[in-house]
């Protein structure tokens, strides 16, 4: 009796656990199916184009499917020809030429000012901290012609540096302020125990603060970097040379009113545009990520 | 310190690179904005140019659509603005409000050969008394219809609002709900009003002597009501519908109602017939029709105005020879030939006249011109698409077809606002 009792209450049991088991997985399909489908949701639009960049145009407009239906690289070829004198790999260098010099300016200056006003007390550090971050609030429209005018004066005008010197003197105050709240975040101590060994503030710079932020740094180069390569607006207005064009601007080249244009062409170029970011992104994806969680900002 | 390093001698190499560019002879910048048709047409009339004239370098500058009028501003606000120019239509009062943003191209008569131009039509580019833009191509709304819908429905091609407005219902009882005789992009819900009280009245919106709009309250909201009747009878698709297609101002190649073939025609500039029948395939076919009458209509009504215009700069120190490659572009049969049709049907009389006797156009395109050319057209005011003029009437238009405003609540604000508008841009 005693042994038939036990028995059952063992199948029982076991029902019992292949039960929760079963509701385990249950809910754990309909949360993965969830999952999956917004993911897939989402990451549509990017499936889509690299599908669409395969087709031949008509079918672009009339198949919803990413999928091509025949697959062609002419799109490739032909788009990275283009309709100017030259090839997308002037377009391509110029994008790096412009890059590179950039991100580093950034990285550097950014650098050099977060420290600033994280670790030093000056006069008027109040007032201008404020100003730095009041030009976070300066719409970029209302400074566009006085600095056209400012680079004319100059003689800057198509050529990279209007791209590149305001760099040097950290114009973009995000990127300050999301190392100064790292920075915030960071105890002194080490700093210190530097200075007490003598190290002088610009060795405590490099020798402590740098390694420590490196995770910072790689955000707001990766950040500056891929505005970068999107940016339209300013090589527009500053560069007038099509030589000089980087792929922000080749992209549109072909986008008229009036013509029809070959939209696998532009299509696949835009695929090609987005490799550089990605691929730069998936390689510093670590101290990435990492830079905007202790910064507490949301990229 | 390595990469300063590396950065001092990309800095040298920038302005390296602008010294020399600055050494050069004569040059001359000309600057336009196009696809990619337009881009290998102009960069070969230009090679051809300097192979013509040797002392002159020209630096070809050309974007895309987008972003050009931003840059063209600031440049214009510079003064670093390309010696010959594109210029859009409507651009120019925005630079040239009393007719000095630009030089005025009548001084230029020994270079530049304007009797090819129609006199009424150079009036389009000049600004109190002086030329500031010279009219590159003419063009005009022409309907246009796919004959396969009207085929599968068991009726003929529309020659009258009438048979327009009667071809909706057959539309709707045999094709389905989804197909419509005429479809509404962008601005064409306020086209079709404007066609139609010009039709009644034979006065354009607003007078291009005076730049005040010249319809009446009246007037106005007779082609409103004409509007929502087109959208009640289900002749045109209203707003709802065109925003849940993909929205109201996707252009009709890019609609997958168009391409399929459930819009039986459209109200469009007769320059961008190509664009819209390359989607259409080999089974459909694109017809410009002369343009449907209403009864008693005081005059055909069309709306035709000039595309772009070619200006030169003010600033330019080589006006002269900015003007031998306008003229060289407008009136040389080796440009003429070269260019074609990348800028539409050329203004210029020679240039037209070249082109279609040895049928560099295409048929259609040549068709859908000449109606444009003969029909009756009052002129137009360089206000008629100032851009703030243009917000007006798609916010307004969009409001009365989600029935948000009553016609006479739409006729108001079209009349006092765009006074408004028409006021402060004149003053």
């Amino acid at each position: 009796m005693r042994h038939a009792h036990l028995a059952s209450l063992s199948a029982e049991a076991r029902a019992e656990m292949r039960r929760t088991e079963r509701r385990f997985l249950a809910s754990a399909a309909v949360r993965y199916a969830i999952l999956i489908a917004c993911g897939f949701a989402m990451i549509y639009p990017l499936l889509w184009l690299i599908g669409a960049s395969f087709k031949t145009n008509h079918e672009i407009f009339t198949e919803i499917g990413f999928i091509p239906g025949s697959p062609t690289v002419e799109g490739y070829i032909e788009g990275w020809k283009t309709s100017t004198e030259y090839t997308f790999t002037r377009f391509f260098a110029n994008t790096f030429m412009i890059l590179i010099p950039k991100v580093i300016a950034t990285a550097f200056s950014s650098v050099l000012v977060a420290y600033g006003f994280a670790r030093f007390d000056f006069p008027g550090k109040r007032i201008l901290f404020a100003i730095l971050i009041g030009t976070l609030l300066l719409p970029n429209v209302v400074t566009r012609i006085p600095q056209y005018l400012l680079f004319r004066e100059l003689g800057w005008l198509d050529s990279f540096l209007p791209l590149w010197v305001p760099q040097m003197f950290a114009v973009d105050a995000f990127f300050v302020f999301m190392l100064i709240q790292f920075l915030r975040g960071i105890p002194r101590d080490m700093e210190e125990a530097a200075m007490i060994d003598g190290c002088k503030p610009f060795q405590v710079l490099l020798y402590i603060v740098i390694p420590i932020l490196k995770p910072a740094i790689i955000s707001v180069c990766l950040f500056q970097f891929m505005w970068s390569m999107n940016d339209f607006l300013g090589p527009l207005i500053y560069i007038s040379s099509v030589a000089k064009y980087p792929v922000a601007l080749a992209l549109k080249m072909s986008i008229s009113v009036t013509e029809s244009f070959e939209w696998n062409r532009i299509l696949s170029m835009t695929v090609l545009a987005l490799v550089p970011s990605l691929v730069v992104f998936f390689l510093a994806q670590k101290y990435f990520i990492e830079g905007i969680a202790t910064t507490g900002l949301k990229g | 310190m390595r990469y300063l390093s590396v950065l001092a001698s990309a800095l040298a190499g920038g302005l390296f690179a602008t010294a020399v560019a600055a050494a050069d002879p004569i040059e001359i910048r000309m600057s336009w904005w196009g696809g990619d048709a337009r881009h290998k047409q102009t960069l070969e009339a230009i090679r051809a140019f300097e192979a013509k004239n040797p002392g002159i370098k020209v630096k070809a500058e050309y974007t895309g659509w987008q972003g050009h009028l931003e840059r063209i501003t600031t440049q214009i606000a510079g003064g670093t603005e390309p010696d010959l120019m594109q210029i859009n239509w409507p651009w120019l009062p925005l630079f040239s409000k009393r007719g000095d943003g630009f030089a005025d191209l009548a001084q230029f008569k020994d270079v530049l050969d304007l009797g090819q131009f129609d006199k009424a039509l150079l009036q389009t580019g000049t600004i109190k008394g002086k030329l500031n833009g010279l009219p590159v191509s003419i063009t005009g709304r022409v309907y246009m219809f796919n004959p396969v819908p009207y085929q599968k429905a068991g009726l003929e091609i529309p020659k009258t609002w009438d048979e327009l407005i009667s071809a909706g219902a057959v539309f709707k009882t045999k094709l389905g709900p989804e197909y419509y005789p005429l479809d509404t992009t962008d601005l064409n819900p306020w086209y079709a009003v404007v066609h139609y009280v010009t039709q009644m009245t034979g006065k354009s919106f607003i007078d291009p002597e005076s730049d005040e709009i010249a319809w009446t309250k009246d007037e106005l909201i007779k082609g409103l009501e004409f509007y929502v009747m087109l959208e009640d009878k289900g002749i045109i698709p209203n707003y709802q519908k065109t925003s849940a297609e993909g929205g109201n101002r996707l252009e009709l190649h890019q609609k997958k109602a168009w391409i399929e073939g459930r819009l039986g025609g459209s109200y469009e500039w007769d320059s961008v017939w190509q664009k819209f029948r390359d989607p259409l395939g080999q089974n459909q076919d694109l017809i410009p029709v002369k343009t449907l009458m209403l009864k008693g209509a005081k005059s055909e009504g069309l709306l035709r105005k000039p595309t772009m215009m070619f200006s030169i700069s003010r600033n330019s120190k080589h006006k002269k020879e900015a003007a031998l490659l306008l003229n060289y572009l407008m009136n040389d049969p080796e440009a003429i030939k070269i260019l074609g049709d990348s800028r539409g049907i050329p203004a210029s009389k020679v240039a037209a006249d070249l082109l279609i006797n040895q049928g560099l156009v295409t048929k259609q395109v040549a068709f859908a011109h000449d109606i444009v050319m003969k029909g009756g057209a009052p002129q137009l005011s360089t206000f008629f698409e100032h851009p703030k003029m243009q917000e007006l009437y798609r916010s307004t238009m969009e409001q009365l077809s989600y029935r948000k405003i009553t016609i006479k609540q739409a006729a108001d604000i079209l009349i006092d606002e765009g006074g408004d508008i028409l006021a402060k841009a004149t003053r």
